[in-house]
C-alpha cells in the first residue's frame, strides 16, 4: 500500500492500515498484483476522482497537474520508494488525444442532457486511471522472502556449433519466456532467436532463482540474461581480436559478429568465434564459451499507463457496455510488441472481472454463495471488449536493456479504469463513490439511490 | 458398485474397445484409460470447455456426459485435428497471432473453434465471440483468440477457393 | 466430482424405458442431454441407481411441422431448434429463445424435453412454452395423456409429471405475429436475472391477443394472464405497457439471490416485459 501516493507529486503522506486475519476474503484473486499495487493503485485514483468532485474540475486535468514530471525523476516518493523513472504527461497527453477526450466530454454532456429531458435512459461512463507499478522485486538490500534475496540468475552455453542453450531461474506459465528471452540474448550475443534453447523449471539444471510472480522475471532474470550475455561477448570479443591478428580494442560487435574496426570486410562471426573457443588453442583464455550471471536489481522498475474506459449504463437494468477500451502501457524497452500486447489483454480482462463482479459472497453461516462459475464471474469473449493497445517507451535507468516488467500493469490500471468509468456515468447526478463489484444490481441500486428510477 | 460396460469408441479414426463403469465422465476416460490428454480438466461443471471434444458432430463438454453415453459413438479430440508435424490451420493460426499464453484452454478452443468454422466458415467476430462463449480462458482476455480464428477462416476459405 | 453409481440402461423402445421406471420407481430416471442431470448427479445432489438415456429411442429428436402444428420431440436440442429453417418460420420465438441458453456446446446437448420436464425455474423454455400455450405430451404405463404447460408446473422442481411418465414431446399452434424473448442474465450460460416471453397479434393497429410469461421470477413459470389481456385492444401505448407491467408484477414472486435483492429482480422484470412487448409489437 506504500506505493499509494501513486503517479502523483505528493510531497508528504502519511498511512495507516488496517489489516484483518480472516478466512473470509470477499473477493478478488491475489494474483496478478491484485494483492498489491491494485489495491494502492484502486485507491488513489478514486481519491484523485473524488477530489476533481471536490474541487468542481475535469478529473483529466486534475492528473495532469499533479503529475510528477520527467525532470523530476528519480523521484523519492513520500512514503520512500525512488521512482526510477516516467514521463506520465508524454503518455496522458497521447492517451487523451487519441481517444479524443474533449469530444467523449462533449457526447457525454449531451447524454446527461437527453436523459434529463426523457430522451434516453443509457449514461454514459469514462473511466481515466494513471497508474505506476512498482515491479522486478527486488534489490537484496531491501527485498526478501523469509530471508532469501531477491536476485535471479541466467546461465549460458554457447554450443561449438553455435547454437545456445540458456538456464534460468524463473519459470514461465505463458509469459512466453522462451521467446522474450531469446530476444534478449539474440540482441547480446548475436546467435538468431531461433537457435536459442530456453530452458526453465528443472532444479537439477537451472541456477538459483526466486521464480516467476509480480512482474519480475524480465526487470531481473531478464537482466540476469543480457548481462550473462554481456559475459559471453566479452570473452567471444577476445577470441575474435586472437582471430584476427588484432588488439581486443580494435575489433567492434555488429549484430552477428566482431569486425576490425575501419576494415568492415574482416571480421569473424559468433558462429565462428564459438567453434574456436572450444577447438583452437587460444594463449591466456580458457577454452569454452559459457557464462552465469546472478543479477542483484539495484532498484525496481517503475512500469506506468494511462487508460480509457468508455462505457454506456442501462440506467433500469444497471447492466453496462463497454464501447471502448484504450491502454497505454509504458513498460521501458519494449523486447516483444505481441507478447506485451497479449500481457496486457488479459490482465485487462482479470480487471474487468474484479470491477464488474467478481466476488466471493458469503452468507450468514460463513458458506460461500459464489461458489459456480456461473456465480463467480469469469467473463467470457462475449463480454468482453476488443481494446486498443498503445504504448510509450521510458527505458529503465538501471536495468541492462532499459526493460521494465509489464504482466501485472493492466490489473494494476484496469480495475481502478473500468471501476471510474461506472462511477463517472454517475457524477452528474451526485454520486461519490461506491463500492466494486458494479454488478448489475449494485449499478442498479447507484441509480435507485440517486432517484434516477423515480 | 455396478458393473462395467464393454465401451467402443472411435477416437480419433481410431477403434477403442475397454471396460468402464457407467458413471464414468468421457473426460476421465479419454484421460486416464485411453490416453488421451489433450482434452483438460478444467471446471467439471460444464462452464470452461477445456474439455470441449467433437462428438458425432457435435461440440461437446466431456466432463458432462457419461461414457455410456457416449458408447458407439465417433470422436475428435485435438490430438485428431492436427499433428506437432502438420499443424492444423487453426492451430497454426493460434501460434501466429499468439492465441494461447498458458495454453490450458487451447485444445478446447481449438476443438471448439473446428467445429464453429464448420458451422460457420466466414463468421463475423461478433459471430466468433459468441460461438467461443462457451470456452473460458484467463490469460488471453480473447483478443488473439479471436483474431486467430477469424484469420484461421480466411485462410481456410483462400484455400477453398484456390481449389476451385 | 464422481457421481454415486449406478446401472446405465438404453432402451430402444419406449415400452422397454416405461417397464424400467415401474420396476425401479424412484431409483429410476430418464436423461435426454444429461446437462441439468448429470451436474447434479456429479454434485451427489442426485442419486439415480437406474439411469436411462433416451438417446436410442426412435422419434424422439423429430420435428414436426403439419400445418398449424408444431411437435417437438424431447430429444430436440437447442442447437437443432435455432438451426432448423422451417421452425425457425413458424416459431421464431423458439430460435431466439434457444440462443440465450448456456453456450454453444450446452445447446448440442441441452434438450428441449430437459428443460421443460424438470421444472427448475431458472429454464427458460418452461416460460417460452406457456407462451405458446403447448400441450406437453406424457406416456406412462397407463398410456398417454397431455397436460397444459400453464398448469404443469407445481412448485420448483415438482411438476404434474409422475415418477413413471416420461416427456416425450411438446405440441403447440405456430403462433402468429410478433414475438419476443428478452432476457437479462450476467454472463453468457447464467440463468435469467429476469426474462419475458411474448406473442403479440395484431389487428387493425389494435393487439387483437397477447401472451406473456416470465422466467425465473418465481419458483414456477409464470404466465400472466391478466398482462396479456392489458395489451388487449391496445396500441401498445405507455399506458398499456404500464398495465401489463403491474399485472405482470402482481404474478411473479422472485426470491434474493446472487443476482440482486428482490426489489432488483422486480424493476428488472418490469423493464425486460416493456422492452420484450415493444419489440414483439414492432414484428406483429
Amino acid at each position: 500500500m506504500n506505493i499509494c501516493t501513486g503517479s502523483y507529486d505528493i510531497p508528504v503522506a502519511y498511512l495507516a492500515v488496517d489489516g484483518v486475519y480472516t478466512n473470509k476474503a470477499p473477493g478478488g484473486v491475489s494474483y496478478r498484483c491484485s494483492f498489491r499495487v491494485t489495491e494502492a493503485v484502486y485507491f488513489i485514483e478514486r481519491m484523485i476522482e473524488v477530489l476533481a468532485i471536490e474541487l468542481n474540475m475535469d478529473a483529466a486535468e486534475l492528473r495532469r497537474i499533479n503529475f510528477i514530471k520527467k525532470e523530476q525523476f528519480p523521484y523519492t516518493a513520500a512514503l520512500g520508494w525512488e521512482y526510477d523513472s516516467g514521463d506520465y504527461h508524454t503518455a496522458w497527453d497521447k492517451a487523451l488525444k487519441t481517444v479524443d477526450y474533449e469530444g467523449l466530454r462533449a457526447e457525454q454532456a449531451e447524454r446527461v442532457e437527453a436523459f434529463k429531458r426523457g430522451e434516453t435512459r443509457s449514461l454514459m461512463g469514462i473511466g481515466l486511471s494513471f497508474f505506476t507499478e512498482i515491479v522486478g522485486a527486488g534489490p537484496v538490500k531491501n527485498c526478501d522472502i523469509l530471508g532469501m534475496g531477491m536476485f535471479d540468475s541466467c546461465e549460458i552455453r554457447i554450443h561449438p556449433t553455435g547454437s545456445a542453450i540458456a538456464r534460468l531461474g524463473t519459470i514461465s506459465q505463458g509469459q512466453g519466456h522462451a521467446t522474450t528471452f531469446a530476444q534478449i540474448l539474440a540482441s547480446e550475443i548475436g546467435i538468431s532467436a531461433d537457435s536459442i534453447t530456453i530452458e526453465e523449471g528443472d532444479t537439477d539444471t537451472a541456477p538459483y532463482g526466486l521464480g516467476t510472480y509480480g512482474s519480475r522475471s524480465t526487470p531481473v532474470a531478464g537482466a540476469a540474461t543480457a548481462m550473462a550475455g554481456r559475459k559471453i561477448r566479452a570473452k567471444a570479443q577476445m577470441i575474435a581480436a586472437y582471430l584476427l591478428e588484432v588488439h581486443d580494442n580494435d575489433v567492434e560487435f555488429d549484430i552477428d559478429r566482431f569486425v576490425v574496426k575501419g576494415a568492415p570486410e574482416r571480421f569473424k562471426t559468433m558462429k565462428e568465434i564459438a567453434y574456436a573457443a572450444y577447438n583452437q588453442a587460444i594463449p591466456g583464455l580458457e577454452p569454452g564459451l559459457e557464462a552465469v550471471s546472478y543479477y542483484d536489481p539495484p532498484n525496481m522498475t517503475y512500469p506506468f499507463g494511462a487508460y480509457v474506459c468508455v462505457m454506456d449504463i442501462d440506467v433500469d437494468t444497471g447492466v453496462p457496455e463497454i464501447r471502448r477500451f484504450y491502454a497505454l502501457d509504458d513498460c521501458g524497452t519494449r523486447i516483444n510488441p505481441m507478447i506485451i500486447e497479449g500481457q496486457v489483454h488479459g490482465g485487462l480482462t482479470e480487471a474487468l472481472a474484479v470491477a464488474l463482479g467478481q466476488e466471493i459472497a458469503y452468507d450468514d453461516m460463513g458458506n460461500v454463495k459464489t461458489g459456480t462459475l456461473m456465480d463467480f464471474f469469469l467473463p467470457t469473449a462475449w463480454e468482453v471488449p476488443n481494446y486498443e493497445t498503445d504504448y510509450t517507451v521510458t527505458p529503465s535507468p538501471h536495468h541492462p536493456i532499459g526493460a521494465k516488467g509489464v504482466g501485472e500493469s493492466p490489473h494494476v490500471g484496469g480495475v481502478p479504469c473500468f471501476s471510474n468509468a461506472v462511477q463517472d456515468a454517475f457524477r452528474a447526478f451526485g454520486l461519490r463513490h461506491t463500492n466494486m463489484p458494479h454488478d448489475h444490481w449494485r449499478i442498479w441500486q447507484t441509480a435507485n439511490s440517486l432517484g434516477l428510477h423515480d | 458398485m455396478s458393473d462395467k460396460m464393454h465401451i467402443k469408441l472411435k477416437v480419433n479414426g481410431e477403434d477403442k474397445e475397454f471396460l468402464a463403469e457407467p458413471r464414468e465422465l468421457l473426460i476421465f476416460a479419454l484421460r486416464e484409460k485411453l490416453d488421451i490428454t489433450g482434452p483438460h480438466v478444467g471446471c467439471e461443471t460444464s462452464h470452461c470447455g477445456a474439455c470441449t471434444v467433437i462428438i458425432d458432430g457435435k461440440s461437446v463438454k466431456s466432463c458432462t456426459m457419461f461414457v455410456g453415453q457416449a458408447n458407439g459413438s465417433e470422436i475428435t479430440t485435438i490430438e485428431g485435428i492436427g499433428e506437432p508435424d502438420a499443424l492444423h490451420v487453426l492451430q497454426e493460426s493460434f501460434r501466429e497471432h499468439h492465441g494461447l499464453q498458458c495454453g490450458f484452454c487451447t485444445p478446447g478452443m481449438i476443438t471448439r473453434a473446428t467445429k464453429l468454422l464448420e458451422e460457420n466458415p466466414t463468421p463475423t467476430e461478433e459471430e466468433v465471440r459468441f460461438g467461443m462463449a462457451g470456452n473460458i480462458c484467463r490469460c488471453t482476455g480473447y483478443q488473439n483468440i479471436v483474431k486467430s480464428i477469424l484469420a484461421a477462416a480466411s485462410e481456410l476459405n483462400a484455400a477453398k477457393e484456390a481449389a476451385q | 466430482m464422481i457421481p454415486a453409481a449406478f446401472d446405465y440402461y438404453r432402451p430402444k423402445t419406449m415400452t422397454e424405458v416405461i417397464a424400467i421406471l415401474q420396476e425401479h420407481g424412484d431409483d429410476a430416471r430418464v436423461m435426454a442431454g444429461g446437462h441439468s442431470l448429470i451436474p447434479m448427479m456429479k454434485l451427489r445432489m442426485a442419486e439415480v441407481p437406474h439411469l436411462i438415456d433416451l438417446q436410442d429411442i426412435a422419434d424422439l429428436a423429430d420435428i414436426a411441422i403439419e400445418g398449424q402444428k408444431i411437435t417437438l420431440g424431447a430429444m430436440v436440442t437447442q442447437h437443432a431448434l435455432i438451426d432448423h429453417t422451417g421452425l425457425s418460420s413458424a416459431a421464431p420465438i423458439l430460435r431466439e429463445a434457444s440462443l440465450q441458453i448456456a453456450d454453444p456446446q450446452v445447446r448440442y446437448m441441452g434438450t428441449i424435453g430437459g428443460n421443460v420436464a424438470n421444472g427448475d425455474p431458472g429454464n427458460d423454455m418452461p416460460g417460452v412454452m406457456q407462451c405458446l400455450d403447448a400441450q406437453i405430451n406424457l406416456v406412462g404405463p397407463d398410456g398417454s395423456r397431455s397436460v397444459a404447460a400453464r398448469d404443469y408446473y407445481e412448485a420448483a422442481y415438482m411438476t404434474d409429471r409422475e415418477d413413471d411418465e416420461v416427456l416425450t414431446s411438446i405440441s403447440f399452434q405456430a403462433p402468429t405475429g410478433g414475438y419476443a424473448y428478452e432476457k437479462q442474465k450476467r454472463k453468457i450460460g447464467d440463468y435469467a436475472t429476469a426474462a419475458a416471453a411474448v406473442l403479440i397479434s395484431k389487428s387493425d393497429g389494435k393487439v387483437a391477443s397477447a401472451s406473456i410469461a416470465m422466467t425465473n421470477l418465481s419458483d414456477v413459470p409464470v404466465w400472466s394472464e391478466e398482462a396479456g389481456a392489458a395489451l388487449v385492444g391496445t396500441a401498445c401505448d405507455a399506458a398499456a405497457l404500464e398495465a401489463a407491467v403491474a399485472a405482470m408484477l402482481g404474478d411473479i414472486d422472485p426470491a434474493e439471490d446472487n443476482r440482486g435483492p428482490v426489489a432488483f429482480k422486480r424493476h428488472v422484470a418490469g423493464v425486460i416485459l416493456k422492452r420484450a412487448i415493444s419489440r414483439a409489437w414492432d414484428r406483429a
